[in-house]
């Protein structure tokens, strides 16, 4: 029996989505997944540096949404979960924009095998979940060097 | 509408929802309609619709 890995959705990601991929991957037998969502976890409106440490002491792997420059939050969530090295996976708003929740479904049930293995990689970690090709019909799981990412305010 | 800069990463969110501004009114667009928004992310069309005007007045600004 393998592992559990633990995938954790912010309030970026709606709950009728949450729900729906856990009756997904709860058929996969030999792969035992959990899957949560902080608004359940910590409750709506959480503080951010109270839900962040406590999911890195969970081994949670994160998966939110990069809304972009405008929202900040591309920058930020890195930042923080590389300081408390909580490994996380960014869907890039193009995969949005195309196709909503169903295309964000689509796109994390094709690279599952790859999800999966993210649990081996150093805590930390950032990953992109993005089109693979121009005719959007696959995905892929790109790593985000650590040299890319935003350098922690203090205490990494 | 609330801010807290601990909280989201201080983006305005819906009270109460806990779900951003920013992310409920994109959702309009990625699921075509504010009805589809309201199911995907299990609110009330009363909390997408005000979550749509204030990044339009945000916009407007």
């Amino acid at each position: 029996m393998n592992e559990l890995v633990r995938f954790l959705f912010d309030e970026n990601t709606g709950a009728p989505f949450v729900e729906a991929l856990r009756t997904i991957v709860v058929l996969d037998k030999r792969h035992p997944t959990e899957i949560g969502h902080t608004n359940v976890l910590f409750g709506a409106g959480a503080k951010d540096n109270v839900w962040v440490p406590k999911i890195s002491e969970g081994k949670w792997i994160v998966i939110s949404e990069d809304r972009g420059v405008n929202s900040g939050r591309g920058d930020k969530l890195p930042t923080l979960c590389l300081q408390h090295r909580i490994t996380h996976i960014l869907v890039l708003p193009a995969l949005l924009k195309h196709g909503g929740q169903f295309e964000k479904m689509r796109a994390l049930l094709s690279v599952w095998p790859e999800l999966l293995n993210v649990a081996t990689k150093p805590p930390g970690t950032c990953f992109r979940l993005k089109y693979a090709n121009s005719e959007r019909n696959r995905f892929k799981l790109e790593e985000r060097p650590f040299s890319q990412l935003p350098a922690p305010a203090h205490g990494a | 509408m609330v801010m807290d800069p601990e909280i989201h990463f201080g983006q305005p969110f819906v009270d109460k929802v806990g779900i951003t501004a920013a992310r409920l009114a994109a959702a309009v667009d990625e699921e075509n309609g504010k009805e589809a928004a309201a199911k995907a992310f299990d609110v009330t069309v009363d909390d997408v619709e005000a979550a749509a005007r204030y990044i339009d007045s945000l916009q407007a600004a």
